[in-house]
This record gives C-alpha cells, structure tokens and sequence, in this order.
C-alpha cells in the first residue's frame, strides 16, 4: 500500500513537471520570440516637480527626436483615466491611458487590426483614440467599424480611430498592457507642460544596444542633467530571462530526481517491509516446491500490479495539476502526450529496480526457519 | 549376491554422521548430534524420542528443508547432502511431501487454492489441477470445505486439508513432522488412518516424527534417537 501511494505521488509529480518543463519551455520560446521582435530600449523618465528634472513633449521634439532621426522613437506619458460611453457618466469602465506621438506603434512593434494610427502631420481638432483590442470587447466596440464608435474622456467626446490587434497574454514579459489600454495623441495635451514618463527606442540589431545606450546617456547629461532616469535594454532582459528559466528548469529536474529517489527508498522500504510480513508465507511456499525464482517473480508481479495501477493514476492526477498549474500562471496550455506516459515507464522501471536488491533476500530464507520464524 | 544387491538399492536414504550445529553468539550449539539411519523404500517409520533430541531438525534434513552441518545424505544412492538452493528447491516438489503439526496452509488463500498451489509448483499451470485438487480433497473427506479459508476450519479439518497438499503431487517421500500433535485422540487416530492408507495404496515412504508411542506404533518401524546415535562402524556394518 505504500509503495503504491509513493509511486502515485512520484508519478503525480513527475508527470506534473515533465509537463510543466515543456510548458516553460514553450513559453520562453514565446517570450523570446516577442522580445526578438521587439527589441528596444526603454528609457523610464522619473520626473519630479520640478522644471528642470522633467523632459517635455516639446524638449523631446527639440533634443530627443533629432538624435535619433534614423530610428523609431516614441514618447509617451502613461496616466490612469475612467472612459464613459455617454456624457451623463452613466456607464463606463477604467482603464491605462497612453498619451503618444505617432511613431509608438512602429516603436513597440504594435500593429493595428482595423482603422488606423495617428499621423505625424495631423494635429487633432477633434480628439481621437486608438483602443486596445481588450478595451474594444470590454466597451462592446465593433473591431471591423471602430470609426462609427465615440466615448467620452474628461467629458470629451473622442472618436475611435482603429483598434490594435489582439496581443499574447505572458508571464515573463509581453504586450499584455496593449489589451487595456487606450492611446491619445500627445498633441491633444498641452505639450509644453506633460512630463514624458517613457521614451522608447526601436533597435533592429540586438548587438547596437550598447551603442544606442551610451548615446542616450550622453544625449542626457548634455542636455537633461536633472533628469532621473533608468534605461531598461530589453536584449539584457531576454538573457536574464533565459538565466531565471535555466534556475527553474534546474529546479524542475532537481525537484523530479529527489521525488524519484524518495519514492524508490520508500518501495525499497515497503518491498523489504512485504518480505517481512510474509516471511512465513514465502517459507510455506518454499517448502512445498516453489523454487527461489517463483516466489520473487510473484512478490514482484505484485509490486509491478500496483505500480502500474498507481503510476497510471499518477499520470492523471499529475497532467490535472499541470493543467491546474498552468491556468494559474494564464500560460496557454497545450497537452504535452508523451509527459504521462514518459513518467508511467519511468517510475515503472524504478520499481522494478528499487524491489531487485530487497528480492535477493528470497535467495538466502531457509523454508524451515522462515515457517517457524526463526 | 543378487539378493544382498536388491537389498541395497532398495534403500532410498542413507545417512551417514550426520550433524547440525548453529552459531548463536559465538557460540556453536550443536542442535543434532552425529547420527546415522537407513530408510527403506515403501517403509512407514516413526522416528520417535524426547522432545529437544533433534527429531524434527533431522526430519528437516531428511525432507531438504535444512542442511547439515557435517555427514553425509544419500537419496537412491545420490549424494545430496551439498546441493544448491534451487536443486533442492526441485528435489523437495518432485520428492517429498510434507505435513507439519501446526498445518501451514497460507491463511489468505482457500483450502482448495492452498492444494491446487502445490501442484502448481511441481507441474505448473493445468486447467485440470483444479480437479486433481478437488479430488484430493474428497479422499480426505472435506470437499465441502473446499472454499473455505483455512481460519474457517477445525484442526482435523486444517490437518487433512494440509495432507491433500502434501499428497497431490504424488511424492516418492511424505514427511509428517509430529501431524497429529495439535489433534485430540479421535482425530489423531483419523489422521493415522488416513497416512497408512496413503502408504498402503500409493506405496509412498512414510516417514514421520512423534514422541506419542501409541502413533508410532501404527507404523510398520520405530527408530527411537538414542539408537541412531550408536558407533559410526556398526551403522556401516547394519547397512
């Protein structure tokens, strides 16, 4: 019975980490994916109060933009705003609002599912927004018609210029935000006193973001010496990422060996505890002609019969707590066929080799002492 | 010639100074004193003596369920005494039969299973070992006990059921170490019956343990130990 709860348990979470080892892989493979693509870097403005430590819309035109001609660049000022359908407030939602030049969807790699983005020329008359795919669906928004649709913002009517694709849902990092969000046009706030928050810098080669770094910091300390500020280089995020998978990963496998070794102890155990028990009967059988041979292979069809029961059960309980595991963390789950059957095999071998060495003392059990155990 | 020839094959046991001594915090007790015996083939032979003498560890020896520690033990004229665990395993299915005073029928399996087991392990799997076994069975007279667990049973009951095991494979030898020592006077003498007829129909060498004189004298030799324990030399000469 014990041996059969161990090899259920060692199964479970075998099975549960073969699983969830080949989700985490896949999502890595995901998460690079989007990082490679969208390779950036992210220069986060602290501002203050004051004047001097605050980088403009205007001084960003004026200093930021020019150094960086060449390149996709975008500015944004990120804020918080409760969206209404009407203008009596009778419904609406909250939700992230970025104010943004036009270059932002170029910049973070976005692209539009209808309508379209901003223009560099225009300078709104009429407020406009471009809407996540998240914030369409929430406020009931036909993705196809966006332009027929208007909410109000700060009791402003603003028409919905085009709807941004769907993006992936990830853990380690994505577009997530993109979902929820709404973006206005930086013209439509008073330029010259919003504090840029983010100014985000596309890189299409990897290799040229040290370069593009030392650039900007000396872009800074010329120009905006007050200013606080920190540059996240994303090609340094995914291989930070790629160092904190390889710990779980290792992690994974370590948790997996020990799982292992203590159910083989405990069947070792349980196989030693059996022999034990039955001593007198493995004696009787002894004497009445059973050779060495048969009493073990009958020991072990036994043992076998409940590890297999118990490692198939293993297996389901193990892909129901990956399944479990991976909706928790809102990973897509996909089911990974050869992870229950890989730790059925497994945990079955390991039974047989953790029953071989207490099996041996079958060889040494004297029929007559075993029937008066002596 | 001839006869003295015939003679000496038809001894199927042959002991010579044979000896068991164990270890016991090191310490060597000796449990079986040198001794020497001759069993005829087809002989019913009680082997009777004190408790403590030794009668149930050379019944063992004889039955290959131990070995001793010193001597020798020819079985039709084989030398036996140093055989391995497996060629002793398949000389006890094929040879002997054995019955205990404490019965040892496996308590989780039914009588019917615990005597089908037996033929199990001396011809393997049949489909008409379950009617072998029922047989059996009903000429010890509790065939309907069949199904029932060992637990379920009387001692008389137990007993018969654990001499259908011991004869279903038709051994050459039974072995019956003290059978009717658990048992009241009426079953023993049930028993006894029982264990002649075996010997009188099959012809099977019935050798068994008892201090009970009454028993031993239902059989056709009585070995007392004392006399086994005799000088090496005479032994010799008798055989």
């Amino acid at each position: 019975m014990l041996s059969g709860i161990a090899t259920l348990c060692a199964t479970a979470i075998i099975t549960c980490l073969i699983a969830f080892f080949y989700a985490t892989t896949q999502q890595m493979a995901d998460e690079m994916r989007i990082i490679q693509k969208n390779t950036k870097i992210v220069v986060n403005l602290h501002p203050s109060e004051q004047r001097q430590s605050q980088i403009t819309y205007q001084d960003y035109l004026a200093y930021v933009r020019p150094a960086f001609k060449d390149r996709a660049i975008a500015a944004s000022k990120k804020t918080y705003v409760h969206i209404f359908l009407d203008d009596k407030k009778h419904s609406g939602d909250y939700f992230e609002q970025i104010a943004c030049d036009h270059e932002y969807l170029l910049a973070h790699n976005l692209s539009l599912s209808s309508g379209r983005f901003f223009h560099e020329s225009e300078f709104p008359q009429s407020p406009f927004v471009i809407i996540g795919h998240g914030v369409a669906k929430k406020l009931a928004i036909d993705e196809n018609t966006p332009r027929s649709a208007s909410f109000f913002v700060a009791k402003q009517s603003h028409e919905v210029l085009g709807v941004i694709n769907k993006q992936q849902d990830k853990f380690f990092y994505g577009q997530n935000n993109a979902n929820r969000t709404i973006y206005t046009h930086l013209k439509t706030h008073h330029a010259n006193l919003l504090a840029l928050d983010e100014i985000t810098v596309q890189i299409p080669d990897p290799l040229e973001s040290e370069r593009v770094s030392d650039q900007i910091r000396l872009l800074f300390r010329e120009n905006f010496p007050h200013v606080n500020y920190q540059i996240t280089d994303m090609s340094q995020t995914a291989k930070q990422i790629q160092d904190y998978i390889a710990k779980v990963r290792f992690v994974l496998l370590a948790f997996g060996f020990i799982s292992t070794l203590v159910a083989s102890i405990n069947i070792t155990n349980s196989m030693y505890a059996i022999i034990s028990e039955r001593f007198q009967e493995i004696g009787i059988r002894l004497a009445i002609g059973a050779t060495a041979r048969q009493v073990k292979q009958l020991l072990l069809s036994e043992t076998l019969l409940l590890a297999v029961v118990s490692s198939a059960l293993g297996m389901v309980l193990g892909e129901l707590s990956n399944m479990l595991l991976i909706n928790y963390l809102n990973w897509d789950y996909s089911w990974h066929i050869f992870a229950g059957p890989m730790s059925f095999v497994m945990m079955t071998i390991v039974c047989l080799l953790s029953c071989y060495v207490p099996l041996l003392r079958v060889d040494k059990i004297n029929p007559i002492h075993a029937i008066q155990r002596v | 010639m001839g006869l003295v020839k015939e003679t000496k094959l038809s001894k199927i046991i042959k002991i010579r100074n044979l000896k068991k001594e164990i270890k016991q915090h090191n310490r060597t007790i000796t449990i079986l004193p040198t001794c020497s015996l001759s069993i005829d083939d087809g002989d019913m032979v009680a082997i009777t003596g004190q408790s403590g003498v030794g009668k149930s560890t050379l019944l063992n020896i004889i039955g290959c369920l131990d070995q001793p520690s010193s001597g020798h033990y020819y079985l039709n004229q084989s030398d036996i005494t140093d055989l391995s665990c497996t060629q002793r395993s398949h000389l006890r299915k094929e040879t002997f039969g054995y019955i205990f005073q404490q019965y040892w029928l496996i308590n989780h399996l039914t009588v019917i299973e615990n005597v089908e087991l037996a033929l199990y392990y001396a011809s393997g799997f049949h489909h008409s070992n379950r009617q072998k076994a029922l047989d059996a069975l009903d000429q010890l007279g509790i065939l309907s006990h069949a199904q029932h667990y060992p637990c379920q049973l009387s001692g008389g009951q137990q007993q018969r059921a654990s001499i259908a095991r011991a004869i279903i494979t038709k051994p050459n030898i039974l072995i019956a170490d003290e059978p009717t020592g658990a048992l009241d006077h009426e079953n023993s003498m049930q028993i006894m019956q029982i264990l002649k007829e075996i010997h009188r129909s099959y012809g099977t060498t019935l050798i068994l343990v008892t201090h009970d004189r009454e028993i031993a004298g239902m059989c056709n030799k009585r070995l007392p130990m004392e006399t086994l324990f005799t000088e090496k030399e005479q032994l010799y000469a008798q055989a």
